[in-house]
């Protein structure tokens, strides 16, 4: 096992990965940028090191600081978070190259599902299932060849980039004789975003629910999944609700489905915790969209139905260790939710509204779970992403786990000068009668902002 | 402080190395012409591709440093381009009285105080220096990198030991303005 694990991360889960490296007796060592310093987990690390500016491209996004840091420190392992460099190819390599190990999977298999447009072809060639799309050749260019694949799969279709992440640079087309355009404009965002213009297309389903495997793979050719999560719940395609089970899901479509990204994981020679991504059509149609070599923001939710704890787990992977459990091992019980609780304005489209936090008491009490790294004076700025608070509770049903939710937002104050969030947005889309039946889509945010409430 | 930092173009992404390699040289040097001031650093690296250049500070006004984030994620979101704030870059001048002139740390590193093992330190305590001197070294993974004094002044403390471990903004160095004295 690790003597030292680099957290190269912030905000809430620099915090999370710290508490499990705690418990498992590693010592911590945080990498901060001057905006963080003074923050929960480098307070709470064994040790922290400073390693730039606020901007991420050169601290939280620089490998050679990161990797000095940890050289420095003496840590054998870096443990990435989530976004930033958890998913960089060329950064598994350069920590490989320096004797360190990152937890994660072998940088091969990251180049290979990082690029959603390889992922894709990757899917085709394991005989996944893929929505209707091209071209099939990732490094094409040709806009009429793009044209005409997105003409075969039918309108509307999604120009997405190969590098892309966080719903940035995605752009739907309903109208044939809006596609070359698009096709030009998602190009040169993708370019601005990711420095890497190519983007694939791909048939766009509207009325779809975005569901996702997480597995676990060791390096010695064991893989479990532990279940589906529902992430359909999205504005601006990014996350803000998840639940598992899904609702509404048969318990065999659940198991098949499972069983599926399983079979992806050992195809692609997984190892780590990850995360297949697939979209579920109006008629139960199941198709795979991407890989996420990384831990989940949503983690928590699978980890409350199973037990598991899954940074342990990384560890242990990292570490060489096999899998403690086979598939009939895994036995989730009960529904789990978590809602991310953002310092945003839902009625200026969900931008970000940054500001001090003056008033800060997180909700409490049975199965109620906050994953946070905000404290009363913590400034939440423009340089991160806008999360304040992850709030995940469990329940045996449904029913149970929604009044649970409610609870707890309602017993959340987040409040400061400047200071927004979503907090009363999450507990209407709890009340929508779709989503209390269960019979949400992707679509349902933008229906509740496109029609008020009278 | 100026830096310059390049997204990689797609296609040279998947050319050989040395054709990247030879690219990316170019255009440093390409980048290098067009500061005023005189060249203070280029850093090359080759995988993810980033070129940064840096003139001396008297050319910095008429640049302003531009940022491309070439790594996009989920979660945390770097919106590029964008200019960068003026908060981010070392204080430099000691709030209190002024006259202080502290010499941080660029980056995470070792702190060296003389070109090699048993060579004459850079500076002395009581030394003076000229704006551009090279004071001491931080080498971050095999690279030796030249920290040089943003402007003139006598050297009043060395706060860093030959050797040490540093951190981003850790101060190495305080200068003090020369009065001739």
């Amino acid at each position: 096992m690790f003597n030292t694990v680099l957290i190269a991360n912030r905000g809430e889960i620099a915090l999370r990965v710290l508490r499990t490296c705690r418990e498992m007796g590693i010592r911590a060592v945080v990498a901060h940028s001057t905006a963080d310093r003074d923050t929960p987990a480098v307070r709470q690390a064994d040790e922290s090191i400073q390693i730039g500016p606020p901007q991420p491209k050169r601290s939280y996004l620089n490998a050679a600081a990161i990797v000095s840091a940890a050289l420095q420190t003496g840590a054998d392992a870096i443990h990435p978070g989530y976004g930033f460099l958890s998913e960089n190819p060329e950064f598994a390599e350069i920590c490989q190259a320096h004797g360190l190990t990152l937890i994660g999977p072998p940088p091969e298999v990251i180049a290979r599902l990082g690029d959603k447009a390889s992922a894709r072809a990757f899917a085709i060639e394991a005989r996944l299932p893929v929505l209707p799309g091209g071209p099939d050749d990732p490094d094409a260019t040709d806009p009429a060849e793009a044209k005409r694949a997105a003409d075969e799969a039918g309108y509307p279709v999604v120009i997405k980039a190969a590098a892309g992440g966080g719903g940035r640079a995605m752009t739907v087309v309903r109208d044939p004789g809006e596609f070359l355009p698009a096709f030009a404009a998602t190009r040169r965002e993708a370019t601005a975003l990711f420095g890497d213009p190519r983007v694939y297309v791909e048939k766009y389903v509207d009325a779809a629910r975005h569901i996702e495997v997480q597995v676990l793979a060791d390096g010695h050719g064991n893989v479990v999944h532990l279940g589906v999560r529902d992430c359909s719940i999205q504005r601006r395609r990014q996350k803000l609700i998840e639940e598992t089970p899904p609702p509404n899901l048969p318990v065999k479509a659940i198991e098949r489905i499972g069983a599926l990204a399983v079979r992806a994981a050992r195809a692609s020679g997984y190892v780590g915790a990850g995360t297949f991504e697939f979209v579920l059509d109006e008629d139960g149609g199941v198709f795979f969209i991407e890989a996420n070599c990384r831990l989940q923001v949503e983690h928590p939710i699978s980890e409350m139905v199973t037990g598991i704890d899954l940074v342990r787990e990384q560890l242990l992977i990292a570490a060489g260790r096999p899998l403690g459990r086979r598939q009939e091992d895994v036995v989730p019980y009960g529904v789990a939710l978590e809602c991310r609780v953002n310092a945003e304005d839902p009625f200026r489209g969900f931008l970000p509204a940054p500001g001090l936090i003056e008033r800060f008491v997180p909700p409490g009490g049975p199965f109620t779970r906050v994953d946070t790294h905000a404290v009363p004076g913590l400034r939440v700025t423009a340089d991160y992403d806008p999360l304040i608070a992850k709030v995940a509770v469990w329940a045996p049903t449904r029913e149970e786990v929604l009044a649970r939710m409610d609870r707890a937002l309602g017993e959340f104050t987040v409040s400061g000068p400047g200071l927004c969030t979503n907090l009363s947005f999450l507990r209407d889309v709890l009340a929508h009668p779709l989503f209390r039946h269960a019979k949400h889509t992707t679509s349902l945010v933008d229906e509740m902002m496109s029609t008020p409430v009278s | 402080m100026n830096v310059e930092e390049v997204p990689e173009p797609g296609a040279a992404r998947r050319s050989r190395p040395e054709d990247l390699l030879a690219w990316v040289a170019g255009y440093a040097v390409e980048l290098g012409r067009v500061g005023s001031g005189p060249l203070r650093r280029v850093s090359v690296s080759c995988g993810g591709t980033t070129v940064e250049v840096e003139w001396s500070p008297r050319a910095a006004a008429a640049f302003p440093a531009v940022e491309f984030a070439a790594n996009g994620d989920g979660n945390h979101a770097a919106e590029a381009p964008r200019p960068e704030r003026n908060g981010g870059e070392p204080p430099g001048r000691d709030a209190a009285d002024g006259s202080r002139i502290v010499v941080a740390s660029p980056m995470v590193g070792t702190f060296y105080r003389a070109p090699e093992p048993g060579a004459a330190p850079y500076v002395e305590v009581g030394d003076v220096v000229e704006a551009g001197q090279q004071v001491g070294i931080v080498e971050a993974m095999k690279l030796m990198n030249p920290i040089l004094a943003e402007c003139a002044g006598r050297v009043a403390e060395i706060v860093a030991d030959d050797g040490a471990p540093v951190e981003y903004e850790q101060p190495l160095i305080v200068l003090v303005p020369d009065d001739g004295r």
